[in-house]
């Protein structure tokens, strides 16, 4: 039976690259013939081309795009496309950008390992050993390292590249978090929630590329911000009450 | 005598403060609050301790206002972030109604949309059955 794989990719202001990205995942599909693959678009009220785009691009890569009339923000984006890939039955939930950083081939490095049963979710990570391509801006660069001890004080996970959108969840992470997935600047504070629940995270070197086309959001100014509200964030999150996570194999509820 | 007073003035600012930043806390953990919507309230509570416990800091910033009773400050901390709180939300709302504009043009396009379609498929199907009845009349026809 062929293993159902949703690929999550939230896009704001993409039309100019969101259709190379689904042809790359259009191109994985034939690398990997025991995979079902399903590419998730979540439009965050895009005020640009990317809603007219994707109309021909779902059809001819074989899409499925959610179109909100508003913008969100990731962290909306994220958690629709979560419920839809929970209620179309995936195996795997794969969260990549709009924006052609992540490239599709790095997918199974992050996917097997889930597969495999070695761990509930993978990150794909710039900045250990082995990783490759783009590195971020210094502001960026130190506002991760921030967030990385943070993460290391608060529930004792080692992640290096906290603010990475290339990561990849199992079915209980992804019904886990279709219920909490949290709404602004929402990465680390996620790990915190699955943490809590016990979920094993494992960091993996993949390697990225610059941004293709287009310009992104996060400013020096708006990392400032982010950085005290996230830290809030995470601090609120470790006494935040949360759902329960049904764990299939055990038949029992966690935490 | 004065300072039974001022410790009393002090107990019970701290106090309220403290019960602020509490049920603030418990609202975001209940997911009652967004964080985003807590930070005035809780940057409230940090000015007003910070002036409490700070008596000299309270009198240099009530000399700066021309106030003449240090405590009389502290109403005018608290007035100034209420208005910025009452502000906050009054622009909150006003995206919130916005948004429902948006919301409120989008639904009704799409029923229309929908209202379209059914009429179009209504219209097909009289028009398929039409053709039926007319194939079988001319059928009939020959036959006589």
């Amino acid at each position: 039976m062929r293993r159902k794989i949703a690929v999550l990719i939230p896009a704001y202001n993409e039309a100019r690259n969101i259709e190379s990205v689904l042809h790359e995942i259009f191109k994985l599909r034939e690398n990997q013939p025991d995979w079902q693959i399903l590419p998730i678009v979540i439009n965050d009220g895009s005020s640009d081309q990317t809603e007219k785009v994707l109309q021909h691009a779902t059809y001819q890569y074989g899409a499925y795009a959610i179109h909100f009339p508003l913008n969100l923000g990731i962290g909306c984006a994220v958690r629709a496309g979560l419920k839809h890939a929970a209620s179309w039955g995936a195996e795997i939930a794969l969260q990549l950008d709009g924006d052609g950083q992540h490239p599709s081939d790095q997918i199974p490095i992050l996917v097997n390992p889930i597969l495999d049963h070695h761990c509930d979710v993978t990150v794909g990570s710039r900045y250990i050993r082995g990783a490759g391509g783009n590195v971020s801006t210094t502001a960026r660069q130190l506002g991760t390292l921030f967030f990385s001890k943070l993460l290391k004080i608060l529930v004792g996970v080692e992640i290096k590249d906290t603010t990475s959108g290339f990561r990849a969840f199992n079915r209980q992470a992804v019904e886990y978090l279709a219920q909490c997935y949290p709404d602004d600047y929402p990465e680390v504070e996620a790990y915190v929630l699955l943490a809590r629940k016990q979920f094993k995270i494992l960091e993996i070197p993949v390697r990225m590329r610059p941004r293709v086309r287009g310009k992104s959001s996060i400013t020096p100014v708006r990392c400032a911000y982010y950085m005290i509200k996230v830290a809030f964030a995470a601090l609120i999150s470790m006494v935040r009450e949360l759902p329960l996570r049904v764990d299939a194999h055990q038949e029992s509820e966690v935490g | 005598m004065d300072n039974a007073y001022r410790f009393r003035i002090e107990f019970w600012a701290v106090t309220g403060c403290v019960l602020l930043v509490g049920a603030i806390i418990e609202l975001i953990r209940r997911n009652q609050l967004k964080e985003r919507y807590s930070f005035l309230w809780l940057a409230n509570a940090a000015v007003l301790v910070t002036f409490t416990l700070n008596r000299s800091w309270l009198e240099d910033f009530a000399r700066i206002l021309g106030v003449y009773y240090p405590p009389t400050a502290l109403f005018l901390v608290l007035v100034f972030f209420m208005m910025l709180i009452q502000i906050h939300f009054s622009t909150v709302i006003s995206h919130l109604l916005t948004d429902k504009q948006s919301l409120v043009q989008s639904v009704a396009m799409l029923e229309a949309r929908v209202r379209d379609l059914e009429f179009s498929t209504r219209d097909q199907r009289q028009h398929s059955m039409r053709i039926e009845v007319d194939l079988v009349k001319e059928a009939s026809e020959i036959e006589v």
